[in-house]
């Protein structure tokens, strides 16, 4: 049943594609997919293009597909193994999300961090008490990893 | 044991180990419709795998599959492969979209209480597909009928038939060679015409494909947005969005919300939603073709 539903989402893709990312399967899994976002103007990961990879469950959308970082990223809800803290793909997920819809949240918690609700909490420490150095270590990252 | 044993080969793809399975299964215990209805599936799957199935084999599939409804009325396996087989082996639509109807309906109380729905979805996605045959199917026969020459063509072989058997009746043959002559000519008769059927049906899968190419996919407006399929059987929320029943259905067998709107939703706040329901029938009709 899942199969029909990630290729009509594939095709909606190509046909109607969102300014600042892109996605589509890794070799002949559709279950697999590879995702880049462009780092958002506004933001100190502006410039970097960044990989995430997507597994589906079998029993996709009643499930919320897996979704991490494969290019490292300094961010309060995005850990050292890429991955990401976002309600909408943990108890948030809805089956009427769909994987364009989620890698804009992704691009919008890029320029709107959740230091409240973090998954590195030194990170959030920093974002919090000095907002110059987490920026600037997050440039510093993302020209070293994602440039 | 040979019910387990026939189960095994079925997962394994062996169809006719397990239709003997099922076969000594049913030995052992001759009233238990649901071994008939599994061996029912094991022939229709084992045809699958045929490239030119006969007649016969389709019988069977149907022979067990009324046995099955004779033990049990409720079984909707055995409907749900009847309808097939009244499709693929015998042509006859309208019947087994009725069958499948009713396989849909029985499965989907059943699925209410065991919380899964893979076997109602599978049936509504079959509907479709049948839906969208029956559509060609009937296009076809409507250009074969209103085509002149067609019939026009038709009637100078048979006509041409006619006078040569005539000749050779009048030849006062011996009886087995006139056997032998006028079943080579009938023969002949048949390959004619089957060589006109197929250039019809050239012609009109042409004029099709030409047409298939200008149109789309369906509008999203006639799709649910869960399974991102053409509606079937829509029911609408109190956001006043609609979702395909099934679909929604399990979604709501674990959770309590909207998927749109994530406010609280229960399944008794959803009602049919019948006016979208014959937009989609009116959109299937006017596009023979992307019916899914």
């Amino acid at each position: 049943m899942s199969l029909k539903r990630i290729n009509k989402e594939l095709s909606d893709l190509g046909r109607d594609p969102p300014s600042s990312c892109s996605a589509g399967p890794v070799g002949d899994d559709l279950y697999h997919w590879q995702a880049s976002i462009m780092g958002p103007p506004d933001s100190p990961y502006a410039g970097g293009v960044f990989f995430l990879s997507i597994h589906f469950p079998t029993d996709y959308p009643f499930k919320p597909p897996k979704i991490a970082f494969t290019t490292k990223i300094y961010h309060p809800n995005i850990n050292s193994n890429g991955n990401i803290c976002l309600d909408i793909l943990k108890d948030q997920w809805s089956p009427a999300l769909t994987i364009s819809k989620v890698l804009l949240s992704i691009c919008s918690l890029l320029t709107d961090a959740n230091p409240d609700d973090p998954l590195v909490p030194e990170i959030a420490h920093i974002y919090k008490q000095d907002r110059k150095k987490y920026e600037a270590t997050a440039k510093e990252w993302t020209k070293k990893y994602a440039v | 044991m040979y019910k387990e044993k026939a189960q095994e080969s079925m997962n394994d793809g062996q169809y006719s180990k397990a239709i003997n399975f099922y076969t000594l299964a049913i030995k052992n215990e001759p009233t238990d419709s649901k071994l008939y209805s599994s061996r029912a599936k094991a022939y229709y799957l084992n045809i699958q795998t045929l490239e030119d199935p006969t007649l016969q084999q389709w019988k069977k599939v149907i022979h067990d599959c009324s046995s099955a409804l004779n033990l049990n009325k409720e079984n909707y396996d055995a409907m749900f492969y009847n309808g097939l087989t009244q499709v693929y082996g015998y042509k006859k639509f309208e019947k087994a979209l009725k069958m499948l109807h009713q396989a849909y309906e029985k499965s989907l109380i059943k699925s209410r209480n065991s919380k899964s729905f893979a076997l109602p979805q599978q049936i509504y996605l079959e509907i479709l597909k049948i839906k969208k045959i029956k559509n060609n199917h009937d296009i076809e026969e409507k250009i074969i009928k209103s085509n002149p020459f067609f019939i026009k063509l038709v009637h100078l072989l048979q006509k041409n038939y006619d006078s040569e058997f005539q000749k050779l009746a009048s030849k006062n043959l011996e009886s087995d060679s006139f056997k032998i002559l006028s079943t080579k000519l009938a023969i002949k008769y048949n390959e004619e015409i089957k060589t006109l059927i197929e250039l019809f049906e050239l012609k009109f899968k042409k004029d099709d494909e030409s047409s298939s190419s200008k149109s789309n996919d369906p509008p999203d407006y006639l799709c649910d947005p869960i399974s991102f399929n053409l509606f079937f059987e829509p029911i609408i929320t109190p956001s006043g969005q609609s979702f395909e029943k099934s679909w929604l259905l399990q979604h709501l067998s674990n959770n309590e919300f909207d998927p749109l709107t994530r406010q609280k939703l229960a399944k008794d706040q959803c009602y049919p939603n019948l006016g979208l329901e014959s937009c989609v029938d009116q959109y299937i009709q006017s596009n023979n073709n992307n019916g899914t």
